[in-house]
């Protein structure tokens, strides 16, 4: 709302409303209830301006769902209501929460759902049945203590930047009954001579996917430390790629060994750009994109995890395991225990001699649910207790938005 | 026969649209309603693809190869159900079809303009989406 941008859609809103049944739509507008310190007090002025824009382009909000820090009190929903041409039971209250899980049952509390029923005139006879995501919830608020994972990556300092990841270390800690801390560890900078000191507590490690050179040095430095010292590790994308870099040239001895993204005229380049993607010019798009399959050899540590030979996952990449160093590799220790089953590309590399070490070329972090955390996650976590036991949980609290 | 919630966001970005939407949406699932979401971009970019993680969050990839705005993915962790390219609109997707059926000549030597072709293929899309589930 409010940019120019947005227009083209509020207007198409405005004309849908005409064009369907009265109780066949819904707006439901989403606001700030400011709290000025000075003046103790929480602000609506905003939320009657904002709805007062909507109203001049045609839209009238049915229900208003109130962002605040602090309770909104009744006398303020009623002049809300009054203000902004709703129901009084359609001032709903989004306060802020420890976790966006948490968001459905404070929404439940407000009766956003039984309202919105009402308002569409759809049926509310059928109990509500939350209890698989309650027993989340209280897994997720009552953990019996932490570990620590590292995310080594390049876009750090935005946390939206590895959204799915952050979810899915919540799915997998909540599984395993531990709240997982994940430190964000830049990995521009590091190197061979601050790695321990960098990385030396944590109970695991994750190489997160990415494109490009920035940081890369930075991520096979950690690898090579999590492989030398056994800790769990975990690659993701281009961390499987790194992980594939740093064996080469630290273990096969291939020096200069690199993805030809990189670096394209390496004398080893263990990771190559895929055949169908060398004609491509256009960036949009184009990639090798979403779910493929992928089959899991007997008697690895992928499929243990994921108990089934026979998987499925989503992939974003142009780059791929160079098969034919693939003897090599597996000679030396550092297996292909997943494979597409269409072109042989290789989609799961890990080092049986380590207790947890994989790298996947896909995305597992895309389909890790609630009700379905993903079991390399749910792994990771596992081999990270195993690894260096339980901490304490530390007694800090942050606070996240709706 | 479907119903039709929108979610509009006031005074500023950030405020939890999208977790806002996908919890309400848990709500209507745990009642039995079955429920999917649509998220609209007023970017020109046709997709968040090409996008840099700084400017706009993770790439989020559904099954079949979309590559769409995070918010999508709340929605498939909170309902844990797949999503889809339809589930995600940008402006940038609406005028790439509008100007190719320009270039077929499907709107027969008339003006086209932001009312009533742009909103119209919104339009299109919203319902289609309805039905289709």
């Amino acid at each position: 709302m409010g940019d120019i941008e947005a227009l083209p859609y509020i207007e198409t809103l405005r004309q849908i409303r005409w064009e369907l049944e009265e109780h066949d739509t819904l707006v439901c507008h989403l606001t700030l209830i400011p709290y000025l310190k000075s003046a103790k007090e929480l602000k609506t002025k905003p939320t009657q301006h904002s709805v007062k824009e909507l109203q001049t382009i045609g839209v009238r909000p049915d229900i208003l769902v109130c962002r605040t820090e602090m309770e909104i009190t009744d006398e303020m929903r009623k002049k809300l209501a009054l203000f902004c041409n709703v129901e009084r039971d359609c001032v709903i209250q989004a306060l802020d929460v420890n976790s966006i899980y948490a968001v459905p049952i404070e929404m439940q509390k407000e009766k956003a759902d039984l309202t919105v029923l009402r308002k569409l005139h759809l049926s509310a006879e059928k109990p509500i049945d939350l209890t698989k995501w309650n027993e989340f919830l209280a897994k997720v608020s009552n953990p019996k203590g932490e570990v620590r994972i590292g995310l080594i990556g390049k876009y750090i300092e935005l946390q939206d930047a590895y959204k799915s990841i952050h979810e899915s270390f919540i799915h997998g800690g909540a599984a395993n009954n531990v709240k997982v801390i994940v430190e964000s560890v830049h990995s521009e900078h590091l190197e061979e001579s601050n790695v321990h000191e960098a990385l030396g507590h944590l109970h695991g490690l994750l190489v997160a996917p990415g494109f490009g050179n920035r940081g890369i040095e930075g991520k096979i430095v950690a690898i090579k430390y999590a492989r030398e010292n056994k800790i769990p590790f975990f690659g993701i994308c281009l961390g499987m790629q790194c992980a594939v870099i740093e064996f080469a040239r630290n273990v096969l001895g291939l020096k200069g060994a690199h993805s030809t993204e990189m670096n394209p005229n390496t004398t080893h380049p263990v990771i190559d750009m895929m055949e169908a993607q060398k004609k491509i010019k256009n960036k949009g798009g184009t990639m090798r994109l979403g779910a493929y399959r992928c089959d899991l050899k007997a008697n690895t540590l992928a499929f243990r995890l994921y108990g089934n030979a026979h998987i499925s996952e989503r992939h974003r990449h142009r780059f791929e395991f160079n098969n034919t160093y693939l003897e090599q590799f597996e000679n030396a220790g550092m297996i292909a225990s997943g494979k597409n089953p269409d072109n042989g590309l290789v989609e799961v590399v890990e080092i049986p001699a380590n207790p947890f070490f994989i790298g996947v070329q896909y995305h597992p972090e895309l389909k890790s649910t609630v009700d379905n955390p993903h079991p390399l996650f749910v792994g990771l976590v596992k081999a990270a207790i195993d690894f260096k036991g339980v901490l304490k949980l530390a007694p800090v609290k942050e606070t996240v938005g709706v | 026969m479907a119903k039709y919630i929108f979610v509009t966001g006031g005074v500023t970005s950030s405020l939890g649209k999208g977790i806002f939407a996908a919890s309400l949406a848990k709500l209507l699932q745990a009642r039995g309603y079955r429920v999917t979401i649509q998220k609209f971009d007023p970017y020109i970019n046709v997709d968040p693809g090409t996008l840099n993680p700084y400017e706009h969050g993770e790439c989020y990839v559904t099954e079949d190869g979309a590559e769409t705005d995070l918010d999508l993915g709340h929605y498939e962790r909170f309902l844990n159900t797949p999503t889809s390219q339809a589930n995600n609109v940008t402006t940038g997707r609406v005028y790439q079809t509008v100007i190719t059926k320009e270039r077929e000549g499907a709107y027969l030597g008339k003006t086209v303009q932001v009312i009533p072709h742009i909103t119209d293929e919104i339009k299109r899309r919203m319902l289609l989406l309805g039905q289709t589930g």
